[in-house]
């Protein structure tokens, strides 16, 4: 252990402080989750995960999720590319527009879209004329998550390819490769953990948002609920074993995704420590 | 391969990087680009990889071999581009480094693998790292990254090698020796290299030709021997090595020369020289540089041999006169 200066029981009183803490706010209720959902043994826990509605709100929230990424990974590139390599005006006003959705409260984040494609929207009777549903169904969840969420690669991927600059793609170019092949030959390789990062981060807030989903999904059970909204509707009808159940779903991946996070987390210090050595 | 460049001009913004530049580099020659840093020589150098675009103009033209090149594609000129900072590609090897300008090529002209192997290895024993192959970029010296750089540049066969201030990241040391290979490599293979340094001696000692750059123009083209000893403006002269600067010394012109073409005397022995006070000696080195004041303040750097200087038997403080040689360059109309 590392000795500092402060005195044996100061260093004790912060470690006991900083534990006691993190029990009472995290540990115990995560655990809590579980001892709920089970209260009532596995039997119901099993079945309350494999009741339809149920299935339908993992379905779904898995469905946002793989959609979400894909174009967060591609916005994100492309954002970051743009910022990074070439200079424009404007691109202050980009990087705090990519930066909204962090500062504006998620139920915001959902509302815009009904202003916008709701039945009284602006182009709402445009897409009831054409027959097309965007609210309330899962064209406004997509679209609400992917608002949420589009900061995370963005974000993640700008500071690095700042750093790296542009050199060894134009070093590509000489030597008679494709822009394709300098993308994924060369720039991948050097951003992919900043990538992977950024899209786990992204992952976690897919599957975890309520606010800016919840204004546009009208909770129909079984079709537009995703697992957040479907544990609120099960706590508010009183059904608590079934709503911790899924609960612990939820919490089961974000378990998944902080062992993932560390995982590249500590890939990326070593890369980095191994260019560093010379 | 050659190269000619006519009425190429560079603007960044407001900033004229390079102006009406006209330049024929000729087939197999090794010709430095030589000038201050923002002289534009790195610009130049970048429009003949493609890495940069001209400005348009209706007689503005970059031509291979008499052949025009197409701007809008530096993958396809075959030009071999060694970066100032090396841009190795830190994800790969040294060996797939190298490889890499053959792998990326069209399936119909790409080698076997086979093949590579073999190109890859005869390079690696070139740049004398084969022991090196599956280390990265992170893990060599900064000597061997250079080395590294130059091979991947070669590996395309490239028409024209260009080199962006390669040693500048370097210290004295490895410099040296790394000059002297560049040298003799380009004695081996005989490519058409453009070399741009902010280093006199290195321009000198490694090209046949040089180009001086001052303040996005060329300000003399010639070899080494010519630029030195014939400087056609006094930039040249001032940027190629030390100089003197007498106020109206002849006919009321001013007069450039350098420190070893000026010659001391005892005081009495050179009647006609520039009476002056002895203010410093250094004589660590293969000459003996002396620091003189003139009686009308000036300061003059004199640079003479050791036998010389010990014959004269002076210190700080002594009296001498100092005199010019008969082949000291003149030139007039030069400001500080």
């Amino acid at each position: 252990m590392k000795r500092g200066l402060e005195p044996q029981w100061v260093r004790w009183a912060l470690i006991g402080i900083t534990l006691l803490f993190l029990g009472l706010m995290l540990v115990v209720p995560l655990a809590a989750v579980f001892v709920e959902a089970l209260r009532k043994g596995m039997g119901v826990y099993l079945a309350s995960i494999r009741e339809p509605a149920a299935l339908s709100a993992i379905r779904l929230t898995l469905l946002t999720a793989a959609i979400a990424l894909p174009l967060n990974a591609v916005f994100g590139l492309c954002a970051a590319w743009a910022i990074a390599r070439f200079d424009f005006k404007g691109k202050g006003l980009l990087l705090t527009l990519i930066d909204l959705p962090f500062a504006i409260s998620p139920v915001i984040s959902g509302l815009i879209y009904v202003l916008l494609f709701g039945a009284q929207g602006a182009l709402g009777g445009w897409l009831a004329a054409h027959n097309v549903r965007i609210i309330f169904a899962l064209p406004g969840v997509v679209l609400a998550t992917v608002f949420v969420t589009f900061p995370f690669v963005a974000r993640e991927l700008i500071p690095l390819m700042q750093e790296q600059g542009g050199e060894e793609e134009q070093a590509a170019i000489t030597l008679g490769a494709s822009g394709w092949q300098t993308f994924t030959r060369v720039t991948l390789p050097k951003i992919r953990w900043g990538l992977l990062y950024g899209l786990i981060l992204c992952n976690a807030r897919a599957i975890g948002e309520f606010g800016a989903v919840s204004v546009v999904s009208g909770h129909v059970r079984g079709s537009t609920n995703t697992l957040p909204l479907h544990v609120e509707i099960l706590y508010n009808e009183y059904n608590f074993a079934a709503a911790f159940a899924a609960a612990s779903l939820l919490t089961i991946l974000a378990i998944l995704v902080i062992a993932a996070k560390n995982a590249v987390e500590w890939h990326r210090k070593r890369s980095r420590a191994a260019e560093e050595i010379a | 391969m050659s190269i000619e460049l006519r009425q190429i001009n560079k603007t960044f913004g407001a900033y004229s990087a390079l102006k009406d530049i006209n330049l024929d580099i000729r087939d197999g020659e090794l010709m430095a680009l030589l000038g201050p840093s923002g002289s534009g020589k790195t610009t130049l150098l970048r429009i003949i990889a493609g890495l940069e675009l001209p400005d348009p103009g209706p007689d503005s033209s970059i031509e291979f071999d008499g052949v025009p090149v197409d701007p809008q594609s530096p993958s396809q000129r075959q030009v071999g581009f060694v970066f100032q900072h090396y841009a190795l590609f830190r994800t790969m090897s040294v060996f797939e480094n190298i490889a890499f300008g053959l792998r990326v090529r069209p399936k119909e002209s790409r080698p076997s693998d086979a093949e590579i192997q073999t190109r890859v290895t005869k390079l690696l024993q070139l740049i004398q790292l084969e022991n090196l192959a599956k280390r990265y970029p992170s893990q060599l010296s900064g000597g061997q990254r250079q080395r590294v750089a130059l091979a991947r540049a070669l590996a395309i066969e490239p028409k024209i090698l260009l080199l962006d201030e390669p040693f500048g990241a370097l210290d004295a040391k490895v410099r040296q020796g790394l000059r002297r290979w560049l040298r003799d490599l380009h004695k081996e293979i005989h490519v058409t290299s453009v070399l741009v340094t902010h280093d006199q001696e290195e321009a000198l000692e490694v090209a046949d030709r040089v180009v001086v750059m001052n303040q996005a123009h060329v300000e003399q083209v010639g070899t080494p021997d010519e630029v030195f000893h014939r400087p056609s403006s006094a930039f040249v002269m001032d940027f190629l090595g030390h100089v003197n600067l007498f106020w109206g010394r002849q006919d009321g012109r001013r007069v450039m020369v350098r420190p070893h073409d000026l010659e001391l005397h005892a005081p009495g022995a050179g009647s006609d020289g520039v009476q002056s006070t002895i203010r410093r000696v250094q004589t660590a080195g293969s000459m003996v540089r002396v620091l003189v004041e003139s009686d009308d303040s000036e300061t003059l750097t004199v640079e003479l041999t050791h036998q010389r200087f010990s014959e004269l038997n002076l210190k700080v403080g002594d009296p001498v006169s100092v005199t010019m040689r008969e082949k000291s360059v003149v030139i007039e109309d030069y400001s500080i």
